[in-house]
């Protein structure tokens, strides 16, 4: 995930903004990471460099079936 | 109302031959259509959304076009990892991409110049939050631009339409994609949604304006373009 889209992102739920935490990166990518949402709490994991920002449940039903 | 988590998995089932799929499905004419969708959106310098961008190929059109940054969103990471790998291959390096659910977008109120979307609105659960989560992400004075499949006209080319649609396209698409289920479910796809005038019609509601239609593909496919109103004072 290019860093700059740190500018345009919101929390797809309440539409506040997001805080990075980065665990992995590469120049101005960041491979690894998560995006918080202050207002909700909700963590939204970035892997492989896509940020997955579905809402929680698609998430979490998209992880069950993975896992 | 659609189930999207198995449209999710079923766009990630055949997300290795879909391109190949669609010139097949299209006779060849989805370039084309796509290139048609891109110009429409005026993508010149600007910050460009494509909702449901499979494997990027209107996202491309629109970096090919001017677009200063696109952004790329799916509900399919298989999908965007094709497009990532895609626009990376063609030295585009001003595309991100974002797993997303076109009725929860991850973006502000009137972020993009422009948002695009090829041969989506027939999979969304609801179609009309749908058009208004894009509207909403617009700014005043953006373009929406949606390429679809429409109701075909009346007549012979109907009728041939309908024939190759329902009865041909599935079994041929099936055994092509080793996905029988998954074209089974594409002409089901289309009962249901609204032909080009109620689509112009539903745009207009959800509060956009100079909605236009051209039809493209013997009138088999449809590029609705309409305009977020520019801002009048508080709201």
């Amino acid at each position: 995930m290019r860093k700059d889209l740190m500018d345009i992102l919101a929390c797809p739920m309440c539409k506040s903004e997001l805080e990075l935490k980065i665990d992995e990166e590469e120049g101005d990518e960041v491979i690894k990471g998560s995006l918080t949402c202050a207002k909700c709490s909700e963590v939204y994991p970035i892997d492989d460099g896509i940020p997955n920002l579905l809402p929680p449940d698609l998430r979490k039903a998209a992880e069950a079936k993975s896992s | 109302m659609k189930e999207p988590k198995g449209i999710s998995r079923m766009f990630g089932r055949i997300a290795r031959r879909y391109d190949r799929l669609n010139r097949i499905m299209s006779l060849g004419m989805d370039g084309r259509w796509r290139q048609q969708a891109a110009a429409s959106a005026k993508p010149d310098a600007s910050l460009a959304l494509d909702i449901g961008t499979g494997t990027g190929d209107l996202a491309l059109e629109l970096t090919k076009r001017g677009a200063r940054q696109i952004v790329g969103a799916d509900f399919s990471l298989e999908m965007l990892a094709a497009a990532r790998a895609k626009l990376a291959a063609k030295d585009v390096l001003n595309a991100s991409w974002t797993l997303a659910d076109a009725l929860h977008l991850p973006f502000p109120d009137g972020t993009f110049d422009c948002v695009t979307n090829a041969f989506v609105l027939r999979n969304l659960a609801d179609l009309r939050s749908g058009l208004a989560e894009m509207a909403r992400v617009l700014q005043p004075g953006g373009r929406l631009v949606c390429l679809d499949m429409t109701q075909p006209p009346p007549g012979i080319v109907g009728t041939l339409y309908k024939l190759y649609f329902y009865r041909l396209l599935p079994p041929i698409a099936g055994v092509l994609s080793g996905d029988r289920a998954a074209y089974r479910y594409l002409p089901n796809s289309l009962v249901g949604f609204p032909d080009s005038a109620a689509l112009a019609e539903l745009l207009a509601e959800i509060g956009l304006v100079e909605v236009e239609v051209r039809k493209v593909g013997g009138g088999t496919v449809a590029i609705h373009t309409a305009v977020k109103p520019p801002a009048r004072g508080p709201t």
